[in-house]
């Protein structure tokens, strides 16, 4: 029996946009991480990541119609959701630096030794201080080409620049964050 | 930063994350930028390795995928609920962007409906549910007419919808109506008549015109107003006897404009001579005329001296020779030669026969000028017009000429 999983994205679009929910259900399981760690890398918080995650598949799903695929992919589609939804919320509140919160260093998973829970949430607290010490286009750039493994041209769609003008940016953001964490380390010792 | 470098980049990234290389593996074959090379690969891959530590927990994934499905089809349930028929159109025209074809065929379907309607209100005769329609039309009409002189055209247009209306009720047997709409038909009278009096005040050779066209109109209906006030029930004969005297008082109104707005003296002169070489090269047989004036200009200078109110008329044989040219081509014959017999009655006669005469061929001249004044290809009979040259003798036959062509000429007047 064919199950939904066993279908393509462009299947479950089509089928999506016949107002088949599970369809988009599918979807959403298949690129809720990557839109997730898209937010969660630029924001303070889970929760706040959690809940603009949600918007950001609600706007999909209201906007579904009118996607066609013409070279993007559908996780570009979303991304560049989850970026405007970014950036009104940037808008409403103001943009304000990373601020390690309490949840990461809270458990999350329970099923870790203590030791490793800590150790995950040492790694966590230490990714996100970084990104968080960039510039908005640097964190950007690396989130989509490293954590979400964008290629160069659909990091650039999503972003809304040249390929080329990608590919300097990621270059000088991975100098930066370099430099940010070797200072890090030069302050823990 | 090179191409080749960032292609180096994506190939190491690649094979390092496939487990086939290793980071010194890699930089060994680009010894050119080793050592930048390394710490970009240190740099992503460490990030790729970090992924996982950015994933949302697997509570949050079911619990939300749940959320979602059931607010979608919340939404869905809501838009499927029963929608009132302007919200089908909305959405219709919104949701498949069909704005612009279903403005068009909202206006076309208005237009084809109202035009229908229109149409059909013509026909229509007091009583009919599209009466009020035809009757409201005519209104619209009248409001939105600019000059007194289509005003007045309008006017008798509908009286002689109602006379028309009159007889079909009647054939109908529909009494009831007959009597409200004979009531009309006097009111559309008056109010003619109102109106070519104000035209009067603006051009009294159009007025003229306006009131032998009204008069025509109702002199055709009298006869029949008359046979039918013999045959219909006696409540009737009132308002029939009424439309009657209004008819008479056209006819009247109609004769006075004939006698005081008769003769072509003052407008024919420039206008119509540039018109008819312009238009017609034929005209150009002016040479015959030229002789007309030749032999009346004595015999009027005459007469005028006999009666003292002719005189003032004593430009007509100046204007015979103007005014003949342009029109011998079609009216003159037609009205010179009936005129010609009332010439041997200076007074009395011109005003009997020249509203007779006028209204049995005139007015359907002017008002169907292109197409009825071919018909007078009886001109051939007017080619006599060496007859209507002797005439002028008498100041009355110029009367005619000039009022018959003055029918066609006073309508070109206003327009240079």
């Amino acid at each position: 029996m064919l199950q939904w999983h066993d279908l393509e994205d462009k299947q479950l679009i089509k089928l999506a946009k016949d107002g088949e929910a599970e369809a988009f259900g599918e979807l959403y399981e298949r690129h809720v991480n990557a839109v997730y760690r898209f937010l969660y890398a630029r924001l303070d918080n889970s929760m706040d990541a959690e809940d603009f995650t949600e918007e950001v598949f609600l706007r999909a799903w209201n906007s579904v119609t009118n996607y066609r695929e013409r070279g993007v992919p559908f996780l570009a589609f979303l991304l560049i959701i989850a970026r405007n939804v970014l950036i009104d919320h940037y808008r409403k509140n103001g943009r304000s630096p990373h601020q390690v919160t309490i949840e990461d260093i809270q458990l999350k998973d329970t099923n870790p030794e203590p030791s490793e829970i800590t150790n995950i949430n040492l790694k966590r607290q230490e990714i996100r201080q970084a990104l968080g010490q960039l510039r908005d286009d640097y964190q950007e750039v690396l989130v989509l080409r490293f954590l979400n493994d964008l290629s160069p041209n659909e990091t650039a769609q999503v972003m809304k620049r040249s390929t080329g003008a990608v590919r300097v940016l990621q270059h000088r953001a991975i100098v930066a964050l370099r430099k940010t964490m070797e200072e890090q380390h030069e302050q823990r010792i | 930063m090179s191409k080749e470098f960032n292609e180096a980049l994506q190939s190491g990234l690649d094979l390092i994350r496939s487990g086939g290389e290793t980071i010194d593996s890699i930089v060994t074959r680009y010894p050119d930028f080793a050592d930048e090379l390394r710490e970009q690969l240190e740099v992503a891959l460490w990030l790729s390795s970090s992924r996982a530590l950015l994933d949302p927990s697997p509570e949050f994934v079911t619990s939300s995928k749940r959320r979602l499905i059931t607010k979608i089809r919340q939404e869905q349930q809501a838009t499927a609920a029963p929608l009132t028929w302007g919200q089908r159109i909305q959405e219709f025209f919104t949701v498949q962007k069909l704005a612009p074809v279903g403005f068009v065929l909202v206006l076309m379907l208005g237009l084809v409906v109202s035009g229908t309607v229109v149409s059909a209100s013509q026909k229509s005769i007091p009583g009919d549910n599209l009466y009020t329609i035809k009757r409201t039309l005519e209104q619209i009409a009248l409001a939105t007419s600019i000059e007194e002189q289509n005003d007045a055209e309008l006017q008798i247009q509908f009286v002689e919808n109602r006379l028309s209306e009159v007889k079909a009720l009647i054939i109908e047997g529909r009494y009831d109506e007959v009597a409200d709409t004979l009531e009309d038909t006097e009111e559309q009278v008056y109010d003619t008549l109102e109106k070519i009096e104000v035209v009067s005040e603006q051009n009294r050779f159009l007025a003229r015109d306006l009131a032998v066209q009204l008069d025509e109109l109702l002199a055709t209906q009298r006869t029949i107003l008359e046979a039918i006030t013999q045959n219909s029930p006696f409540q009737l004969s009132f308002q029939i006897a009424r439309v009657v005297v209004v008819s008479e008082i056209v006819k009247l109104t109609a004769e006075e404009f004939a006698i005081f707005v008769p003769p072509t003296s003052t407008p024919p002169p420039t206008p119509l001579p540039t018109r008819v070489p312009t238009r017609t090269p034929r005209p150009t047989p002016t040479p015959a005329p030229t002789q007309v004036p030749i032999q009346p200009s004595p015999t009027p200078t005459n007469k005028p001296t006999k009666e003292p109110v002719e005189p003032t008329d004593t430009p007509v044989p100046t204007n015979t020779p103007t005014t003949v040219p342009t029109n011998t081509p079609t009216p003159v014959p037609t009205n010179t030669p009936t005129t010609v017999p009332p010439t041997n009655t200076p007074t009395t006669v011109p005003t009997n026969t020249p509203t007779k005469v006028p209204t049995n061929t005139p007015t359907k001249v002017p008002t169907n000028t292109p197409t009825d004044i071919p018909p007078p290809t009886n001109t051939p009979q007017p080619t006599n017009t060496p007859n209507p040259t002797v005439i002028p003798t008498n100041t009355s036959a110029p009367n005619f000429t000039p009022t018959q062509e003055t029918n066609s000429s006073p309508t070109g007047t206003p327009l240079p």
